[in-house]
């Protein structure tokens, strides 16, 4: 449903009452109604006499002119047909589109090569004179006195519209769906600095620019509930995103078109990401994606290493947590405390499940609240998250391996 | 509960052998995952009151990212060799304040960030180590004197410096590197 665009409205047409305005005005005979001047002469013309008159400071008053005007407004009576005086100035600024006014500055810019895109010539008021002083005076105006000096209804207007090609721009559209990462050298979005890609590729490049082609969009916005390091997968049902796609000139993709699309990225992205339900989302959907990045709880596995020797009675010390939930304090972690301020976070562990593996190895399963540093909470960040996982173990952990294996998320909305 | 009912995937250990054997011949190697560990010699030959200065994240990386660096005792300082017990820690309060504020002019190497009084009256200065600005002090310090002694280098850290030097490279020049700093005071 395409909306009318502005200029496909009817022109505007003049009314008639104008030519009755018109005979009136402009009537020599007339002694009622609007006063008019005799006088034709060009704008440049009139406005020199009138700034000679205003130099010389030469009383205007003539026998033509009855009653007591302010001086200015016999400057609005020297109006021409085909140009009325600005009422804001009077015309005086004209003077500076002649070329008697601008032919000397335009010398000097050549003279200095100096190139100029635009040249504005504009006056403000003293505060005394500020747009409601003048607002204000005017509405104090009887309706007399601007119909004498102005026009009412507006002239017709003599000059045909132009005509410019419009830029056309579709809204944007948005398409949703979750993605799985596979991979551990993968990042979100692109990863770049100082010129040097550090992550292989990204899951907004992988998912984008395939959309980018069956959009024929301009560009892309890609938007995640939350983000993982790139050394961590995401695996299970795959995490919620959604893709602002700007300006697209296919905009109108139907369900079998993404579902080929779906299978065109995990076809050709197999090791590295993976995606389902790619379906067309509305933007009051587009909330509910951060919300979830804020309130909604993440399970997570990772493989972990710790001093003891696992032991039965190290996995039941752990998993007396499955049903358990416990809290812990954490201070920002050192390897973000450059971007986020100091500040202590308590964070819930709704769940913690641990399985053996050999020697000193064993996998955990946790599930945590959102924002929760699962990295600081095994190797405990020199102390600043308190307790981690040592802690409860009373031997030094670390973590080899870590995945996400859901985002407690229903995506895309029914 | 619907956890139980995923399944953890299944890990291959062998990427990870390696690293587990360094870590069971030295539990604190694990620090080197997210550290690149050096040492502050003190200039006066007498003393060896040395600090090691951890800066984080570790080699590898570091290239990229604007490191952060964590000053603790080295083993060789006085604190950690005889039995002295550790009576008070005093942070500098004038830092304490303007941490993190915009006005906070950053500290010169010798700069004193700390004072560590022992049961025996004796006072240690701990300097700052790095050109920078202190983020962070141990606060856990403020309370429990002993972590400064059973753990100096992990949980017993003294404070974060964020170096004025935007280079990680440089940033630590007049600092030796871990075999450096064996050689020097002749550990094992």
């Amino acid at each position: 449903m395409l909306r009318k665009r502005y200029w496909e409205n009817d022109h505007v047409r003049i009314s008639d009452e104008t030519d009755i305005w018109k005979r009136i005005r402009y009537s020599e005979e007339s002694n009622e109604g609007v006063r008019d001047h005799k006088c034709y002469a060009t704008s440049e013309e009139v406005l020199l006499k009138l700034l000679n008159r205003i130099r010389l400071n030469e009383d205007m008053v003539s026998s033509d002119y009855q009653g007591e005007e302010h001086p200015s407004i016999n400057i609005l009576l020297c109006k021409t047909r085909e140009k009325p005086i600005c009422i804001a100035c009077f015309d005086l600024l004209y003077q500076a589109d002649t070329i008697e006014c601008l032919w000397p500055i335009i010398e000097g810019f050549n003279s200095h090569n100096f190139q100029v895109k635009t040249f504005n010539l504009s006056v403000s008021l003293p505060s005394g004179h500020s747009r409601q002083n003048i607002i204000a005076a005017l509405e104090k105006a009887p309706d007399s006195d601007f119909i004498s000096i102005g026009n009412c209804p507006p002239l017709e207007v003599k000059e045909r519209w132009k005509n410019h090609p419009p830029i056309l721009e579709h809204s944007a559209i948005y398409v949703g769906g979750n993605y799985i990462k596979l991979s551990r050298n993968v990042s979100q979005s692109p990863w770049i600095i100082n010129g040097e890609r550090l992550a292989e590729t990204s899951v907004s490049e992988c998912i984008g620019e395939i959309l980018r082609e069956k959009f024929k969009c301009d560009d892309y916005n890609f938007v995640a509930a939350g983000r993982e390091d790139s050394n961590v997968r995401m695996l299970g049902n795959g995490r919620p995103f959604y893709f602002e796609i700007m300006n697209p000139r296919r905009p109108f993709l139907s369900q079998q078109e993404l579902d080929v699309a779906q299978q065109e990225i995990n076809d050709t992205k197999k090791d590295l990401i993976q995606i389902n339900q790619l379906t067309m989302i509305t933007e009051k959907d587009l909330s509910i994606i951060k919300e979830g990045e804020e309130t909604k709880r993440k399970t997570y596995s990772a493989l972990v290493w710790i001093s003891k020797i696992v032991t039965p009675d190290i996995i039941d010390k752990l998993n007396q947590y499955q049903d358990k939930v416990f809290t812990i304090e954490q201070q920002t972690p050192i390897r973000v405390l450059q971007r986020r301020a100091q500040m202590v976070r308590s964070k819930i562990i709704y769940s913690m499940k641990a399985e053996p593996l050999e020697n000193h190895f064993l996998t955990l399963q946790l599930r945590t609240e959102a924002g929760t540093y699962i990295k600081e909470f095994i190797h405990g960040d020199l102390g600043r998250t308190k307790p981690n996982l040592g802690d409860l173990l009373d031997c030094y952990a670390d973590i080899m391996a870590l995945d996400v294996l859901e985002v407690d998320l229903e995506w895309p909305p029914k | 509960m619907n956890s139980k009912s995923l399944i953890n995937p299944n890990y291959d250990l062998n990427p990870y052998k390696k690293i587990g054997e360094k870590y069971e011949n030295d539990s604190l190697t694990y620090l080197e995952q997210y550290y690149t560990k050096y040492f502050l010699i003190d200039s006066n030959e007498n003393t060896t009151e040395d600090f090691y200065i951890y800066q984080a994240p570790n080699k590898l990386s570091s290239f990229y990212f604007l490191s952060l660096c964590v000053i603790g005792l080295s083993p060789t300082h006085p604190l950690l060799q005889s039995s002295q017990k550790v009576k008070s820690i005093k942070f500098n309060e004038k830092i304490s304040q303007s941490m993190n504020k915009k006005k906070q002019i950053p500290l010169e190497i010798k700069r004193e960030i700390c004072v560590i009084t022992t049961e025996s009256g004796k006072k240690y200065s701990i300097k700052a180590g790095v050109v920078g600005w202190v983020i962070d002090f141990n606060m856990r310090l403020d309370r429990e004197y002993d972590l400064l002694q059973e753990k100096p280098f992990t949980e017993g850290y003294i404070a974060i410096i964020k170096p004025k030097q935007d280079d990680p490279k440089k940033a630590l020049n007049h600092c030796i590197d871990e075999k450096e700093y064996k050689d020097v005071r002749t550990l094992d």
